[in-house]
């Protein structure tokens, strides 16, 4: 009876350990990952825009359903906000920190943020 | 209970504790990188080739471009908006209150943020300033 009750512990302790460790891996897979932050930002006099065609391409190419770019220098630039497509769905979402180059040679600090949604 | 079940029963407890193990250390390494997509060491690697206009950050009327470590060091012998200006960047990228930044020149020190001992990213730069010597950087943040 001892046994049973064990191996039916047992049973049940490793179906829960591989249930979570199988949503864990699936968790840790992004879309964002294959995104080259440098594409997706195009240059100008008074500073980076960002580069909607290259959001398309990467959305369709993707399977996405959509997506939400922002990019901002602090201090220097207010934030400049794209939306495309469905903004509904599993989110997931990405920083990238890079210098860009600004109006008057300046090369300052950019924060883009990608949210994708799929 | 028999001496069989009592080995059964003994056998389940550290088989339990043994996967309560596994588990925090599956649930530790698969952690999401909330908020720690950017690093420290990001934006030290990128923090000496910053070019602003000397009079973005100073009441000097002068437009030449100046590098950022150049005015750090230049903000600990006289006033420049030098200060609010990493807070803004650090502000914005790790959050208010969740980092601290200290720069040393010569023997003159600076610092941006709050300073805790329990910080759990830090990254250190020794950064050349255009007029002479180096500027140490180091930054902490949660």
């Amino acid at each position: 009876m001892e046994s049973m009750l064990s191996m039916m512990a047992v049973v049940i302790v490793i179906g829960l350990y591989l249930a979570f460790a199988a949503s864990s891996s699936v968790g840790a897979y992004s879309p964002l990952d294959e995104l080259d932050p440098g594409l997706l930002m195009e240059g100008s006099p008074e500073g980076p825009v960002i580069s909607e065609s290259y959001a398309y391409m990467f959305m369709f190419n993707k399977g996405l359903r959509g997506m939400t770019v922002s990019i901002s220098s602090p201090h220097f630039s207010d934030t400049e906000e794209v939306s495309i497509g469905e903004i509904t769905g599993a989110e997931y979402d990405r920083r990238f920190l890079l210098l860009e180059g600004y109006g008057n040679g300046r090369t300052l600090p950019t924060i883009l943020e990608v949210r994708a949604f799929a | 209970m028999n001496e069989k079940g009592m080995t059964a029963f003994a056998d389940t407890m550290v088989f339990l504790v043994v996967m309560m193990m596994a588990i925090t250390v599956t649930a530790i390494t698969n952690q999401p990188n909330q908020g720690a997509d950017i690093g420290p060491d990001d934006l030290l690697r990128d923090i000496g080739s910053i070019e602003v206009r000397l009079s973005d950050l100073t009441d000097i009327e002068d437009d030449t471009l100046v590098f950022l470590p150049d005015l750090m060091a230049l903000s600990l012998v006289r006033g420049t908006d030098v200060d609010d200006y990493l807070e803004s960047i650090l502000d914005s990228v790790f959050g208010k209150n969740r980092y601290y930044l200290e720069f040393q020149y010569g023997r003159m020190t600076g610092s941006v943020g709050t300073e805790f001992d329990y910080y759990r990213f830090q990254d250190s730069r020794t950064i050349p300033v255009s007029t002479g010597g180096t500027i140490d950087v180091t930054l902490s943040t949660l």
